[in-house]
Formats: structure tokens, C-alpha cells, sequence
């Protein structure tokens, strides 16, 4: 029996949109005396149930929409589910963007600092993996310039070192392995497959099917909030693929 | 959580109890700066939160974590992040400018001075050194006015910070205040020095001005919490915020004393707090005397009554904020 680390059980997700967003005091008054205050309820996720065990990858895979990004930021505690429960064990790395927080006036090294602190690292931590994050960067004579004055290549690659230099228990990640030129794309993805065999559990989001088969265990297909499918990654890709190529036969 | 690190956090905080008590226990016998048995209940307070602490830290050994502890470990986990922001906040406003850090001492020095020459004329003769006066109100009234105007937007303008990655939405006000009390810290230095070069002879009094200082920023970190969560719905607040601070300028006596104030109209001011915190450091600093006992409650009951409504309804609105950011 392997110990199951993200159990996301009849998770629903839904979002209230107002037909016009509604941002200032004088709209709702005049809004609301009128009665006219209406919402379309939109569901993201409806009632989603998966779970990953301990150093499995699971690959997320829907079109635009599906309610893969939901499902990540759920994951990773940025926003709360409206019913259902999420539980993690382990700390989670999320790279669903990299460099949030960057401020373009610091220089590298103050923003390795600050980046690193806000996904959560310790200033030992920093201090000790800082060297290795520069190497990997390949930014060495560039670290005390602002990165305002960085070229988005160099930005991305500091943002990549920075995000994965730890060795988390819980990876998740939002289609971000093209970063950079060929040379570094290979690096980083070198890294990444270091990570997952070191034993991490990895939440995957791509679009490209190959990648998910030659990475994940598992896969979970999503469409319009949904799950369609999940289980054996031959299987659910086959199936993606096949509901792909009808719906474009469709078309014509 | 390494427990030694803890201990070392429970620690520099009975130390700073202890000390203050003593420093208090000091002040009240030599200077009879209290002129009653008031350093008896200064003395109270601080064993009580000394008792407090103690009593969470023994909890906490146990592996029963209170909310004393939970802000320990609060303090623990993000200081650093809390430390990086702060710092960015004060590297990024300054960057680029030629005088930089300076510019915390001369803004509200030249304030005070074009004020000065504008009010001078008028109010100069009932207000005994009138340049402190006018500066204590400036230095505590733009404190208030920047905490409040950085903590308005610190949510909706971290808002890609926050839709990516998950921290403490808390963090974001509370950072932006720190930074502003480095601010407050440094714009006193040349509220001592205008006092001395003024003639003022500096009290033990002086001290207890901390205690008021210490409620403006609570009062403010509540105030600016409330405005956070509320610019999140509301947009709108940016600007009324703005004109509800130039009539709070107006209505609070900063640069003309209180007594000016109709009596039929003084109950307006005593239930501005801000009053209550400017003429209480005022009067630690000018008279050398401390304030009526009663006034430490009222500056106390103001600030935590910010503070607990500006936290509750943060609280309660925050897993709202990603939806309308």
C-alpha cells in the first residue's frame, strides 16, 4: 500500500461572474436597489475526485477551459474550494508562474533573495543553494545589475533556478518547460526528471501529449470542469486523442 | 518547528517585558513622572503579559499550541518574507533618487516648515513652541495617512503575487506597515533634534511618548486591514479614501491647538483617536509630564478596536480575495 499525498475528494469549484463586473460602491447601490444584481454561476470544477500517491506523476490533460489551472492553484492553497476537501502532505513547490514577485528595480541577487522568500525558503537555505542557483542561471556577471535591465531569457532562467533548486516533496507544474534557448530547455528539463526521480510527487499540466506520456504514472482527463477519464496513461491519451481527432472531423 | 529557535523568540520577549517593567519601575521612582500610583499599573501589565507568555511557552512544551504561540511561529515562518518585502519596499521607493534614505528625514521636515510659515502668524502666540508641536502632529499624521494609503492597495497590488503562489494574505499589510514605521522611526530624529535645538529639556516622559506611538501604529495597521480588504470589492476607496483623509487632516488639531475648538464641537475630537494619540505624545514631550491615567485606556481600547474590527473583517473576506482580483 502506498501512502496517498494529494487526495482531492467531490471537489466543486464555482465562481460567481456578474453579467457586468461590478467594482465601484455607486454600480452596487444603483445595482442593487434595482434588483437587478445577477449572477451566472460558473462551474470550473464539478465534483472532482483523484488522488496521487507518494512519488507518482500525474498528468493533467483537457482543452482550453477544462478547470486544469483551478485545479492546480486549489492544490497549492491559493484559493479554496466552494465544496468538497483537498488534502497534502509535504511541502509543495508550485511553479505556476515563474519570477512572481520579481521587482524589476532590485538587482538579481536581492531578487534571488526575495523570490526565494516568498515561495517560502529559509534565508540558511538561500544562502547556502545561492551559488548553485547563479550557476544554473548561468547569470554570474550580470547578478548585481537591476533586472530591468535583463533580457526575459535571463529573467526566465534566474526564475527557473530559483524555483527549482529545493527538493520538494510535492511538485506542481503549469507547462513551463520551455524556458529559454534549446541548450537551457534541455537543461531545465534534465532538472525536472532529477526532481521527480528523487522522489517528489508530481501534479503535471501540459498540452503536449507525448511529454505526458513519456513523464506520468497516471492521468486524469478533465473537460468543461469534469473528469472524463483517468487511470493507465496509454489508455487516457488514446482516448484524448481520439476524442481530438472526431471533434476536428467534425469541424469539416 | 526547531524548538530552540522558539525558545530564543520567548525569550527576547520576557527580556523586553522585564526591561520595560523595570524601565518603568525606574521612571515612576526617580523622575515622579507618575505622579500618582500609576507605575503600579504600568507594572501590572507588563507582569501580566509576562505571565501570558509564560503560561503559552509551558503550552507549548506540552505540544499545545495557543494563539500566543500560533504568532510566535507566525513570526518564525515568514519573518524572512516579512524582512525581504520590507526591504524591497524601502529599496524600490528609494531607488533612483539621488538623496534616497534622506528623504524620510526631510519630508516631514519640510512639511513642518511650510506649514510653519503659514500658521506661525496665526497660532504662534497661544502654543508654546509651536515648531514642535507642529511637528509631533505632521510626523504622527503622515504616518497614519502613508500606513493607510499602503496597506489600500496592498492586496490589490500584489495581485499577480497572490494569484500564484500561496502566502499568508496578512503578510501584505503588515509588511507595508513595518516599512512605514522604519519611516516613523527615522522622522523622529529630527523631531528630537528640532525639540533640543527649540530648548525643550527632554523628560523621562519622553519614553512613555512610545506607548502612544506604539497605539497610532496598531490603530493604523487595523484602519489600513479594514481599507485592504475593502479595495479588493471596491475600487471606489482609493479616492474616497483620499478626501476622508484631507477632512480627517482638517479635523484632527495638527497644526492649530485644540482649544480653538468651539466647545458645542469638542465632542467631534474626542472621538477622533488620533487626537487622543498626538496630544498624549505631546504632552509627554512638551510638558514632561504623563498624561491622565485614563488616557492610556482610551489610546488602548482605540487601537485594539481598529485592530480586531480591520483583522475580522480581513479575515473573513480573504478566501474572496482571488475571485475579484
Amino acid at each position: 500500500m502506498s501512502k496517498k499525498v494529494i487526495e482531492v475528494k467531490n471537489v466543486t469549484m464555482k465562481f460567481r461572474m456578474s453579467e457586468e463586473p461590478i467594482n465601484s460602491l455607486k454600480e452596487i447601490f444603483t445595482t442593487a436597489l434595482s434588483g437587478k444584481l445577477k449572477y451566472n454561476e460558473f462551474k470550473a470544477l464539478d465534483d472532482v475526485s483523484f488522488s496521487i500517491n507518494k512519488g507518482e506523476t500525474l498528468g493533467l490533460i483537457g482543452n482550453n477551459g477544462a478547470g486544469k489551472s483551478t485545479t492546480l492553484k486549489l492544490i497549492s492553497g491559493i484559493m479554496k474550494p466552494t465544496s468538497g476537501a483537498i488534502t497534502t502532505k509535504g511541502n509543495i513547490v508550485p511553479m505556476l508562474e515563474l519570477g512572481a514577485g520579481f521587482d524589476l528595480e532590485l538587482t538579481g541577487r536581492e531578487n534571488i533573495y526575495l523570490n526565494g522568500a516568498i515561495l517560502g525558503y529559509s534565508k540558511e537555505y538561500l544562502e547556502s543553494k545561492y551559488d548553485e542557483i547563479v550557476d544554473f542561471a548561468e547569470i554570474e556577471e550580470f547578478i548585481d545589475m537591476p533586472i530591468r535591465n535583463y533580457s526575459s531569457g535571463m529573467m526566465a532562467r534566474l526564475a527557473f533556478s530559483i524555483a527549482s533548486v529545493v527538493q520538494p516533496e510535492i511538485l506542481i507544474v503549469d507547462e513551463i518547460l520551455s524556458v529559454g534557448d534549446a541548450a537551457f530547455q534541455e537543461k531545465s528539463l534534465n532538472r525536472m526528471k532529477e526532481l521527480m526521480n528523487g522522489g517528489a510527487t508530481v501534479l503535471f499540466v501540459s498540452h503536449n501529449i507525448e511529454k505526458i506520456r513519456e513523464m506520468c504514472d497516471k492521468v486524469v482527463w478533465l473537460r468543461k470542469g469534469k473528469i472524463v477519464q483517468k487511470g493507465d496513461v496509454g489508455e487516457v491519451c488514446d482516448a484524448y486523442l481520439q476524442w481530438q481527432n472526431e471533434k476536428k472531423l467534425q469541424k469539416k | 518547528m526547531d524548538i530552540n529557535k522558539v525558545r530564543k523568540f520567548y525569550l527576547i520577549v520576557w527580556t523586553a517585558c522585564l526591561s520595560a517593567f523595570l524601565l518603568f519601575y525606574l521612571i515612576a521612582r526617580k523622575d515622579l513622572v507618575f505622579t500618582n500610583t500609576y507605575w503600579i499599573f504600568v507594572s501590572i501589565f507588563c507582569l501580566a503579559l509576562f505571565a501570558i507568555l509564560l503560561r503559552s511557552y509551558l503550552k507549548y512544551k506540552k505540544k499545545y499550541i495557543d494563539y500566543v504561540a500560533a504568532i510566535v511561529y507566525a513570526v518564525y515562518r515568514y519573518g524572512f518574507l516579512i524582512s525581504q518585502l520590507v526591504s524591497r519596499d524601502f529599496k524600490s521607493k528609494y531607488k533612483r533618487s539621488v538623496l534616497g534614505v534622506l528623504w524620510s528625514f526631510l519630508n516631514p521636515l519640510l512639511t513642518m516648515i511650510v506649514q510653519f510659515l503659514v500658521f506661525s502668524t496665526i497660532f504662534k502666540a497661544n502654543t508654546k513652541s509651536y515648531p514642535v508641536y507642529l511637528l509631533s502632529g505632521v510626523v504622527c499624521f503622515s504616518f497614519f495617512k502613508e500606513v493607510t494609503d499602503m496597506c489600500l492597495s496592498s492586496i490589490s497590488g500584489n495581485a499577480n503575487l497572490i494569484n500564484k503562489v500561496y502566502i499568508p494574505k496578512y503578510i501584505f499589510p503588515l509588511a507595508r506597515t513595518i516599512s512605514s514605521m522604519i519611516n516613523l522611526g527615522l522622522s523622529l530624529i529630527p523631531l528630537i533634534l528640532v525639540s533640543i535645538l527649540m530648548g525643550i529639556t527632554l523628560h523621562a516622559s519622553v519614553l512613555l511618548g512610545i506607548y502612544f506611538l506604539g497605539c497610532l501604529i496598531v490603530f493604523s495597521l487595523g484602519v489600513g486591514m479594514f481599507l485592504a480588504a475593502l479595495m479588493v470589492f471596491f475600487r471606489d476607496i482609493q479616492f474616497l479614501w483620499s478626501v476622508i483623509t484631507q477632512v480627517w487632516q482638517y479635523a484632527t488639531p495638527i497644526f492649530y491647538p485644540a482649544e480653538i475648538i468651539p466647545a458645542k464641537y469638542h465632542f467631534i475630537i474626542l472621538f477622533n483617536p488620533l487626537y487622543h494619540f498626538i496630544g498624549n505624545l505631546r504632552k509627554c514631550l512638551l510638558d514632561g509630564v504623563s498624561p491622565e491615567f485614563p488616557a492610556y485606556i482610551y489610546c488602548a481600547i482605540f487601537a485594539l478596536l481598529s485592530l480586531s474590527v480591520g483583522a475580522f473583517v480581513f479575515k473573513k473576506t480573504q478566501d474572496k480575495f482571488t475571485l475579484y482580483l
